[in-house]
């Protein structure tokens, strides 16, 4: 009896509560995140899901253009290239942030100077911007930006993490942690509510230059259970989730309200082969070129994508699309080079005549972060067996794996995945640079001098042909040296109402401004 | 506490005739009956497994992946609980499972068990000063939540099988040590151990002949309840991630794994499951049937 | 006697309340000692890439190069201030994420601790009255099961069967999206969390109900004609309320434990989520933040207890 009597009042306020949602008829989205926003200040992070939520809210100077690869102007109206170090921005006019305050060149030079006047400590995408020497205004809506050098892939780096310009006048005002609690931008969606642990609330910027966009309310809710975040598409509770499992579609697709759109990532699932042994351990397998030919031949890409949910993930010895790759020999993209015959023929070659008793190799992964992560690790150890190594597997939780393995203690293999966020091959080329020990080089420990002087002039390079040339003989030495073998460029699943139009931008980042409603 | 009116002579350890009791107990006690057979085919399972289990648990069949048990449409004879998202036999990972998740738990037990008791001892016999920093050491890790420990813990530590063991171990000290303290204080306050002290017998020797016999009643209780508990826990921890990994295989982490399949391949997460309650409830059983004939106040 | 209770009583509290000191100490030490347990914390907290002289000046910074003792102190005596330091994460102060996530935390622990007793009682009661029927046997048979479920397994399945295909209960969060009611969304988490409490509690109460029907008293009440209902009320529930007590203080630390797991499936933002967060990312001031103000919840809540407890029963000693 009691019960009824708290039941009614209950019932009563749902209903309530729905009709003024129904009423309203906001066009609202919400979206399923496995984390949150750790921070608004567009430099102080790099979790992903802060990035990708954050970009919603903030602008860049100038950003890529996914299809095209071309850098398009977002707050930067059009640029010129004044000398090999120095470039000269024209700014959009009459827009404001969020709060009201106008942009001008005030803002964009400060956004830029207060990263590269902090130190990693504070802001870690410090050295990412060590590319900028100096920001000059010229005048309200011109700035001039000095480089360090030639830099042929300026555009691209100003499109770097942390590129998000905030409001000079609201960062004096509420200090770094006032921004770090609530962003301010000029974005396509401004900040309405945020909770750090739970979600964050969005509404239209109707001023927006680029047109208002067509979701009212943009909702992010924080959901790290995988199948309580299924479990919330299935009954209304969220309307767009990424990264949905293939062993989901057929239970999304059944739902008339869904639909699944898959596309294509900038992710590439790939092993790096440690050249050198860490610190500690005599020897690794990998430092003998045949092993690592042996490798390539022993894995069937065609099955790792099978696992990963199939469908359009592309085979590839790169990483992704880059502006010079219609240059790049096709033979390096699309190509399985699955041979396990050839692979037990290197090995009897080098001296493991016998299927059993081969090499010993250890194989490094960890899970959580991408689609079949433990399940592509697990398989790629049964296949270097069946060609005749004797794998130790050794999947780390990703913290410990981090600390452990990430940092250089690795052996022969590491599964990894790699991103190329910009649309510019300087990502690709610094992770075969030995000269820049912070990123792959660590686990690989490659150094070839020819690379490096590869990789040195493909830096400085202003003409855009030559350039190309270099790369592409970059790109070949690389894939013949193997301190990486790729594996296959990764697809990712969205799902979403169906009554919407939408695109995820291939580097996997949720700009909503284009998502379109069809009724 | 044991039962104070039997009074057993001083030299015949009580626990003799608590045994022949149990004996006679066990026979009249279904709870008792059931539990003890079901840990006992737990425990024949894990001894028995590459005996019993029809396939190697880590190997991968990618023409296979996901077949349903035996009486489901496109069952496979050779696989009768189906296979997982590689192509593995779901039987045999189980039952090499029961001898990861078993060892855990018991290990665990006699890690704190032993660790409690010998503790819990000391302070008991010794009291005083040593006795009250104890007491405060063993309230203090009772006030701390039991499973947050472990994962902070585990969580600095990485996670390997012999570091869940040892902390799910050494963590679970403190309820031993302080039921052990109860029980040497008043064990000691019982004349023959009195006298026996007064005697000259060292602490050593009190603790050993006396005192220890005295308590492994409750010890045994309290153990057989904390390898339920442990197991449970094992499995939380495979859940968030925080326990063994792979190519080793647990019950938790077999589920733990499979509950990203339950929409499309339910008997991934679900056998694991009955399992895992199966042995908990085997081990709760026989824990309870022990309690109640050798400790009841315990429960309190 | 009845007229000197009242002052051993205030000593009694006073002795109890003291006690807590040493253990808070205890827990501080544990808090500070466990982040060291594998030598060096300043490796934890640095980025992958940063050279040693890089890490030396982070040791520096953060104090880790003085002595331990004189850690020990400066993080003890910052701590009574409330200062845990920042995150290492998102640089915010880790008490103030603390602060923020303790009252869900507690909206999740109460309601379960509500319920739990709201379903035990007369679970325990009616099993106890009913002794050796099917009834009976069927909530002893609950009881002992559910202690055997891992409490994930059993929130996932309780969101497939409530919210997906019943749809009585949203599937997650707090209702600060959905727009429905708070109390719908509190119900499956609370519930998941209290089985652990539910089941004990049962079993408990069963047995403290059929102890104290055995006893004369009970007999005498029935045999002046007093109604069953009556003779329940007052004698026996009032005597199995003891132990029951007793107990609820060590579920509270199970609560508190519990939560880190349910507030992962049921996408809850506490303070269990926030630890996990934290324990994930070695985000060590949040870690020790977490673990001292949940500890010193519970030992609080015991504290409560035990005082709650001698009110129950003056003929406790105050020892």
């Amino acid at each position: 009896m009691q019960r009824n009597k708290l039941l009614v009042p209950v019932v009563l306020l749902a209903t309530l509560l729905m009709g003024f949602v129904l009423g309203q008829e906001a066009r609202r989205i919400v979206v399923a995140q496995g984390e949150g926003v750790e921070n608004w200040d567009p430099p102080a992070g790099w979790d992903t899901a802060s990035e990708w939520i954050e970009m919603n809210v903030y602008d860049c100077l100038v950003y890529p253009d996914r299809e095209t690869g071309e850098m398009i102007g977002w707050l930067a109206e059009s640029w010129e290239n004044l000398s090999d170090t120095l470039w000269r921005i024209n700014l959009r006019q009459g827009v404001n942030f969020h709060n009201g305050d106008p942009f001008t060149a005030e803002d964009a030079k400060f956004s830029i100077d207060r990263i590269i006047s902090a130190d990693r400590e504070k802001f870690i995408v410090f050295n990412q911007w060590q590319f900028v020497k100096e920001v000059r205004i010229v005048d309200d809506y011109t700035i001039e930006i000095e480089t360090t050098g030639p830099d042929p892939s300026f555009l691209s780096e100003l499109s770097g993490t942390g590129c998000g310009v905030v409001s000079k006048k609201y960062v004096e005002e509420v200090g770094d942690d006032g921004l770090a609690n609530f962003g301010v931008g000029t974005g396509p969606f401004k900040l309405v509510e945020y909770d750090r642990e739970s979600f964050v609330v969005l509404e239209a910027n109707e001023a927006y230059w680029g047109g208002k966009p067509d979701i009212d309310e943009l909702v992010f809710r924080v959901i790290p259970e995988v199948s309580t975040r299924l479990a919330e598409l299935l009954t209304g509770g969220v309307d767009n989730a990424p990264g949905i499992l293939p062993q989901d579609w057929d239970r999304i697709e059944s739902d008339e309200r869904l639909k699944l759109v898959q596309y294509l990532t900038d992710r590439v699932y790939g092993l790096s082969l440690a050249q050198t042994p860490p610190p500690g351990v005599e020897a690794v397998a990998t430092s003998i070129p045949e092993i690592r030919e042996a490798i390539d031949y022993a894995i069937d890409r065609d099955e790792l994508i099978e696992l990963a949910g199939g469908g359009t993930s592309t085979l590839t010895r790169l990483t992704p699309p880059i502006p010079c790759w219609d240059r790049v020999e096709p033979a390096l993209y699309g190509v399985n080079p699955y041979n396990p015959e050839m692979a037990r023929q290197i090995l009897a070659d080098i001296g493991y005549p016998d299927v059993a008793g081969g090499p010993t190799i250890t194989l490094h992964g960890t899970f959580g972060q991408y689609i079949a992560q433990k399940e592509i690790a697990e398989t790629i150890a049964a296949m270097l067996e069946e060609v005749g190594f004797e794998v130790e597997l050794d999947i780390r939780e990703f913290s410990n794996f981090r600390e452990t393995v990430y940092r250089g203690n690795n052996e022969e293999l590491m599964l990894q995945s790699l991103g190329n966020f910009t649309t510019d091959p300087w990502l690709f080329i610094l992770n075969y640079d030995s000269r820049f020990g912070e990123r792959l080089p660590t686990r690989t420990r490659f150094s070839n001098e020819e690379v490096d002087t590869l990789a040195k002039q493909a830096n400085v390079e202003m003409d855009p042909n030559r350039r190309c040339e270099i790369i592409n003989e970059f790109a070949h030495k690389v894939a013949d040296l193997r301190p990486t073998i790729e594996l296959f460029q990764m697809a990712d699943t969205v799902a979403m109402p169906s009554n919407v139009e939408w695109t995820p931008p291939s580097d996997g980042m949720l700009l909503f401004v284009n998502l379109r409603f069809t009724n | 506490m044991l039962d104070k009116a039997t009074g057993s002579a001083p030299n015949t350890p009580e626990f003799r005739t608590n045994v022949v009791k149990l004996v006679r107990r066990w026979r009249s006690s279904p709870v008792g009956i059931v539990g003890s057979l079901m840990v006992l085919l737990v425990v024949m399972v894990a001894l028995l497994t590459p005996l019993l289990a029809p396939h190697d648990p880590a190997k991968h069949n990618r023409k296979q992946r996901f077949l349903p048990p035996i009486w489901m449409e496109g069952g496979d004879r050779a696989h009768p609980l189906g296979t997982d998202q590689l192509g593995r036999d779901v039987l045999s990972r189980i039952l090499y499972g029961s001898r990861i998740s078993v060892m855990i738990g018991v290990s665990a037990a006699v890690i704190g068990g032993t660790l409690g008791a010998v503790i819990g001892l000391i302070a008991g016999l010794y009291g005083g000063l040593v006795d009250t920093l104890i007491s405060r050491a063993v309230d203090t890790f009772l006030s701390i939540p039991f499973i947050i420990l472990v994962l902070a813990v585990v969580g600095i530590l990485g996670p390997s099988l012999l570091t869940l063991i040892v902390v799910l171990g050494v963590t679970g000290w403190a309820s031993y040590a302080r039921v052990i303290r109860g029980e040497t204080l008043s064990v000691k306050e019982r004349e023959y151990v009195s006298a026996a002290q007064s005697l000259g017998a060292s602490n050593a020797r009190l603790a050993f002949r006396h005192v220890l016999p005295n308590t492994f009643a409750s010890l045994i209780v309290l153990a057989t309840l904390d390898v339920a508990s442990t197991i449970l826990a094992e499995t939380s921890l495979s859940y968030l991630g925080l326990g063994v990994q792979p190519p080793t295989v647990t019950w938790g982490l077999m589920i733990a794994d499979g509950r990203e399949y339950l929409s499309s391949s339910w008997w991934l997460a679900v056998f694991p499951g009955f399992a895992i309650s199966f042995t908990v409830l085997g081990v709760i059983f026989l824990g309870d049937f022990l309690r109640d004939i050798l400790d009841p106040k315990l429960g309190e | 006697m009845r007229g000197g209770a009242l002052r051993p009583m205030s000593g009694y509290i006073a002795r109890r309340v003291l006690q807590i000191i040493p253990v808070l100490f205890g827990v501080t030490l544990i808090v500070f000692l466990m982040i060291r347990l594998k030598g060096d914390p300043v490796q934890q907290l640095v980025p992958d890439w940063y050279s040693e002289e890089q890490i030396q000046e982070v040791r520096v910074a953060y104090g880790f190069d003085r002595p331990i003792h004189v850690q020990y102190v400066s993080f003890l005596s910052r701590a009574v201030r409330g200062d845990f330091g920042r995150s290492f994460h998102n640089r915010q102060p880790a008490w103030d994420m603390i602060k923020k996530a303790i009252p869900r935390t507690a909206q999740l622990a109460l309601a379960a601790f509500v319920l739990g007793v709201v379903i035990a009682f007369p679970l325990g009661i009616i099993s106890a009255l009913r002794r050796n029927t099917i009834l009976d046997l069927a909530v002893t048979g609950f009881a002992v099961w559910g202690r055997s479920l891992p409490n994930f397994w059993l929130g996932i399945m309780l969101i497939l069967v409530f919210a997906v295909t019943l749809r009585w209960f949203p599937v997650s969060g707090t209702g600060a999206i959905s727009g429905q009611p708070f109390l719908k969304h509190l119900f499956l988490p609370a519930f998941t969390l209290s089985m652990g409490l539910i089941t004990t509690l049962t079993r408990l109460i069963r047995s403290a109900v059929l102890e104290v029907i055995r006893e004369d008293y009970v007999t005498t009440a029935r045999a002046k004609g007093l109604r069953e209902r009556v003779t329940i009320v007052r004698h026996v529930l009032r005597n199995a309320l003891i132990p029951v007590v007793t107990v609820m203080g060590l579920q509270i630390a199970w609560l508190m434990g519990g939560s880190v797991i349910i507030e992962q499936v049921f996408a809850w933002p506490g303070m269990g989520r926030l630890m996990l967060q934290a324990i994930y990312a070695r985000d060590n001031s949040v870690v020790q933040a977490g673990l001292l103000v949940t500890s010193l919840i519970i030992m609080v809540s015991n504290l409560v207890v035990d005082l709650l407890y001698t009110v129950l029963d003056p003929r406790i000693r105050y020892s």
